[in-house]
């Protein structure tokens, strides 16, 4: 594992969109703090039939490509969600000719999850999921996008001395391609905590060029001394459109949350994306 | 009684008809003029004129009358809310114009305010106009009521009226029956004010010290207004007293004011400087903390004005209005926006009962964010910028009074876009200039068509052309990608659009006390605010017509019944609104990087309609009001919740408020408010699900759910410091919230992320308890 040393600039670098703005309403509501509170509330919701949830993925990641299944479920409900074991799960490389029944497995994590043994990413191939539960059958294609080399990260923080209680913010390095249209997105991992922000990126701006735009973490701060673990993940426009309303979802002061159009066919919840993956992980130092 | 003592007559002078004129027409007199506030020199409009016991006429907004007797000679009495009433000295047998200055009911601003309600109620009854769904602010009264953090704000005032509502708590922002904050035309001195909010909305931009009178018109404005769907927000600024300079001011919590005012020529020409300005940010600079000490957080105002008359018939007017907010975080975070309007307008009065008003209005609203980190510098920005002609004529003749004119506006818009980078690379995204050109002419009639029975008549003819050089694409709802595309050269006209739009109202008196009114009105909105937030966001930008997005229309049929009681007012009013052309975003919408935001738009229609009451006491010790409003608001989109209608964020039911002020004693004076409203329509989950081992949620129809209802009460005491023959000073201590509710602002959706599964909604609400205290004086 790397060190990354830490420059001393400020957290909101480059181009943050949306979240620059955000961030300015949540500096003037810290402002405002003094009269507003929060409190848990009981809100009589109306439930909904559980619909199947495919997250489906051709990758070179950790699990590689993989295919989970679950229900969905009332808001009210606390427990655990459900997952589904017994459908038939195949995935193909239309453009090798290759298909792939995915057989059962246990995560780590307890849940089990279908794994692909042959299938794996290759930029421009097409890919094609078929899932068949209970007489019902979803479809769903994704072509491999192109891929950059994630160089690392620079890490932000506040003006001034650096200390234990200093926040740190991520500016992923990676030189987008030109003239081609690109999506990222990234995930973070403090201490392997992952933290649940939706944090996604095209080249509307920036196109061809080094990337200036931070990610920032939506529940856990990053410290001096953390493990950080940073996932880029290179997606398809669709997959983009799908996580890029998630993450609108999440912004307290946004638009109508909505629900993403899924690229599945057959009314399931979930994605499918052929996607590229690559992880850098370092501990946070002042040694500078 | 009137006071003919009151009264202090300038003729001018007279002018003599012609011979031959006279000698056919020998029983016409015109009777034409200005009625000014004799202490301050301050025009005067909606004086009432009126001649041998006869209705006569109203002042229009510059203080502008006139009328032709029918009858020699001609006895004139000029009566006005909080003035004298008076009878001209003199009686006239020949065409005349006149300068009239007319004196406050008390010599004194202290004891003006404590009989005010008495002078009110004696002038209430004023003739029946046939427009309808006007309210009038009572700028003396606002001045009572209790606000946030104290700050005078005649925008939040606004909301206790029946038909308006806040678009969220402590927030300027404002929805006329049921329309969003993006069809309310507000004007500022005739010039167009594109967000008329500081600080996230917490603020408006209007000024109290530098205000003269608001009017707000819902839907039913004349053929002289145009170009917004909901509504009319006229606000005017005060001229600038021509007696005598003065110095007011005021010491708040959050934001101090100051005015000076005087003659340039005594009794002819004044000027008008205010200024205002928060200083939230000064407190940062005690800080021992550097990097706290280097954040600025503040926005400012500053009004100014000027007249000058350069005949006795012809006075030119200067306004300027300069408001800016800017937030700063240790000069590596910056944003600021604001307006800049400015407004040289020519008053003449032609003769024969013509009146001429024309203007030129500059107004420019841009917004700025600038980041730096290391070597990258960058900015995004938008600008929005507008240049206008307008010329209007009004004239009254004997069968009743004529408006017609031209408006003709340049608009340029500078789309959102980033720009800036660093020494080895550049970010800047280039989006053309947009611009577009507006015009319209109108011609309007207001009249006496029978004895009980007052018509209002116009028609209005707007037009929208989008003007090159650019290239234009077009856009199928179904996807973001452009079908078609089109170039237009420099200054070259591209797409026009053409529309009518009729106005027509009418009134009819049933009794001395009661009528009734009916009306229709087409408006047009050719300007769109794109705003993808629920919270008032300076961000929101503006766009105008273009080969996708059409003009905005609201057709509106109102009806109402209105009531005069021994000190009491009834107002009864229904409307029904059809909404054409209605522009929301698609799901997933990014309004700010995507190279053209018209990729990212829908259109659809909606529908508003809804009962008004509105009950008002303004006799007695205890004045004040009780407004009540039943409304439902919706919209239906292709793309958006499946195509079917479904209720506007802004759609509350039922909206009560209650309004009371009441003198403690001769120096204090008690105001007290209290609202109750359905809360907002809001979209929540109803399911939830598993992706990427956390949990998202499900969310089934749009607005199918409610925010908690929303209550409040405040209240606000008024003390008069001790009488001073050199200035005059008061304390307003206030209490926003009385009880405490706690109102939700917005309720989130949180899942626990160590127990797949658990999740929790939160409400977060602002502004518990919030006093105020505020010093007022003037020199």
């Amino acid at each position: 594992m790397q060190t990354v040393p830490v420059k001393k600039r400020f957290p909101i670098a480059g181009m943050a969109e949306r979240r620059s703005f955000t961030l300015l309403v949540s500096v003037f509501v810290a402002l405002l703090e003094f009269c507003s509170c929060t409190r848990q509330v009981e809100l009589s919701l109306k439930s909904r039939r559980p619909q199947l949830v495919i997250e489906a993925v051709v990758s070179n990641g950790t699990l590689g490509s993989y295919v989970k299944l679950s229900w969905s479920q009332p808001f009210a409900v606390q427990a655990d969600y459900t997952d589904e074991a017994n459908a038939l799960v195949v995935l193909s490389d239309s453009t090798r000719g290759l298909k792939d029944t995915l057989s059962i497995f246990q995560g780590t994590d307890g849940h089990p999850y279908f794994r692909s043994r042959w299938i794996r990413p290759i930029t421009g191939h097409v890919y094609h999921l078929k899932v068949q539960l209970d007489d019902k059958e979803y479809t769903a294609r994704s072509v491999m996008p192109d891929t950059v080399t994630f160089q690392g990260i620079t890490l932000l923080s506040e003006a001034g001395r650096l200390s234990e209680s200093s926040v740190f913010t991520v500016v992923p390095k990676y030189v987008d391609q030109g003239g081609v249209r690109n999506y990222y997105r990234f995930e973070q991992y403090v201490n392997h905590k992952k933290d649940p922000g939706v944090s996604v990126m095209n080249d509307n701006v920036g196109d061809g060029l080094m990337n200036e735009r931070p990610i920032f973490t939506k529940d856990i701060d990053i410290h001096l001394g953390d493990t950080l673990t940073v996932v880029m993940i290179q997606i398809t426009q669709p997959v983009y459109q799908y996580f890029y309303q998630l993450s609108q979802n999440q912004e307290e002061l946004g638009a109508t949350p909505d629900n993403p159009v899924s690229n599945i066919e057959g009314g399931a919840l979930g994605y499918f994306s052929a996607e590229d993956r690559q992880y850098f992980t370092a501990k946070i130092s002042d040694d500078n | 009684m009137a006071h003919r003592f009151a009264l202090l007559v300038v003729f001018v002078f007279c002018m003599a008809c012609a011979v031959s004129t006279q000698a056919q027409h020998a029983a016409r007199i015109k009777i034409s003029g200005t009625v000014r506030d004799r202490s301050s020199g301050e025009l005067l409009g909606d004086v009432n004129v009126r001649y041998n016991h006869r209705r006569g006429t109203l002042s229009n907004s510059y203080g502008f009358f006139s009328l032709v007797a029918g009858e020699s000679p001609v006895q004139v009495t000029i009566s006005h809310v909080g003035y004298v009433d008076s009878i001209l000295p003199a009686l006239f047998t020949k065409d005349t114009v006149l300068e009239i200055a007319l004196r406050p009911a008390a010599l004194s601003q202290a004891a003006l305010d404590s009989n005010a309600v008495s002078v009110y109620a004696r002038n209430d009854q004023r003739y029946v106009a046939s427009q309808m769904g006007i309210s009038q602010v009572d700028l003396r009264q606002a001045a009572k009521l209790p606000v946030i953090f104290g700050e005078r704000d005649v925008l939040k005032t606004l909301s206790l009226l029946p038909g308006v509502k806040q678009s969220a708590d402590g927030n300027a922002g404002f929805y006329v029956r049921g329309s969003n904050t993006g069809q309310n035309l507000i004007l500022l001195d005739e010039a167009p004010i594109y967000n008329a909010s500081h600080l996230f909305g917490f603020f408006s931009t209007f000024n109290s010290d530098a205000i003269k009178d608001v009017t707000l018109i819902k839907g039913n404005a004349d053929a002289r207004f145009g170009g917004r769907l909901a509504s009319v927000l006229d606000v005017h600024m005060k001229e600038g007293n021509n007696q005598e300079l003065h110095l007011a001011g005021g010491i708040g919590l959050i934001s101090s004011r100051l005015s000076l005012e005087g003659p340039v020529q005594k009794g002819r020409s004044s000027f008008l400087i205010t200024g205002r300005r928060t200083y939230a940010d000064l407190f940062l600079h005690l800080s021992k903390d550097k990097d706290v000490k280097s954040n600025s957080l503040y926005f400012y105002d500053l009004n100014t004005k000027a007249n000058l008359a350069l005949s006795p018939s012809t006075h030119l007017y200067f306004s300027g209005y300069l408001g800016a907010d800017k937030l700063g975080l240790k000069d590596q975070f910056m944003i600021d926006w604001g307006n800049k309007v400015g407004t040289l307008r020519l008053n003449s009065i032609l003769g024969d009962g013509l009146f001429s008003n024309t203007s030129f209005i500059f107004s420019d609203y841009h917004f700025n964010i600038l980041l730096k980190s290391g070597n990258n510098r960058f900015h995004l920005n938008s600008v929005i910028r507008d240049m206008d002609f307008k010329q209007d004529f009004s004239w009254n003749s004997p069968v009743g009074s004529w408006h017609g004119g031209l408006v003709s506006i340049y608009h340029q818009f500078d789309p959102t876009h980033f720009s800036g980078g660093n020494d080895s690379a550049d970010y800047t995204q280039y989006k053309a200039l947009q611009r577009g050109w507006e015009n319209a002419a109108y011609l309007s009639y207001n009249g006496k068509v029978a004895a009980r029975f007052e018509l209002s008549a116009g028609i209005r003819l707007s037009a929208y052309s989008l003007l090159g050089p650019g290239k234009f694409y077009k856009y199928a709802p179904e996807s973001t990608a452009p079908v078609d595309s089109l170039s237009l050269s420099g200054g070259q006209i591209g797409k026009t659009y053409l529309n009518p739009e009729p106005r027509l109202a009418l009134a009819w008196q049933l009794n001395k006390s009661a009528s009734v009114k009916a009306a229709y009105s087409r408006n047009t909105q050719h300007l769109h605010l794109l705003s993808n937030s629920v919270s008032t966001n300076p961000t929101d930008q503006w766009i105008g017509d273009s080969y996708n997005i059409k003009p905005e229309t609201a057709d509106q049929l109102s009806l109402g019944y209105y009531r005069d009681l021994s000190g009491f007012r009834l107002e009864a009013e229904t409307y029904y609104k059809w909404l054409g052309g209605q522009v929301d975003y698609r799901n997933g919408a990014d309004l700010t990087t995507t190279g053209d935001v018209q990729s990212q738009l829908l259109y659809g229609k909606g529908r508003a309609y809804g009962l008004e009451l509105y009950f008002k006491k303004t006799a007695g010790r205890l004045t004040g009001w009780v407004s009540y409003t039943l409304s439902r608001t919706e919209n239906k989109i292709a793309g958006i919740n499946g195509g079917e209608w479904y209720k506007a964020r802004q759609d509350r039911p039922h909206d009560l408020s209650v309004v009371a002020l009441y003198p403690l004693s001769a120096r204090w004076e008690i105001a007290g408010d209290f609202m109750i409203a359905t809360g907002n329509a809001v979209t929540f989950p109803e399911a939830k699900y598993r992706l990427n081992e956390q949990s998202f949620f499900y969310y089934a129809k749009r607005n199918d759910y409610r925010m908690p209802v929303y209550h409040r009460m405040d209240v606000n005491f008024t003390l008069k410091c001790r009488p001073h023959p050199h200035y005059e000073a008061s304390w307003s201590f206030g209490l926003y919230n009385v009880y405490g509710r706690q109102n939700a602002y917005i309720i989130q959706f949180e899942a626990d992320p160590d127990q797949p599964g658990k999740t929790t909604a939160k409400q977060t609400s602002l502004f518990r308890w919030v006093p105020s205290v505020t010093y007022n004086f003037k020199f």
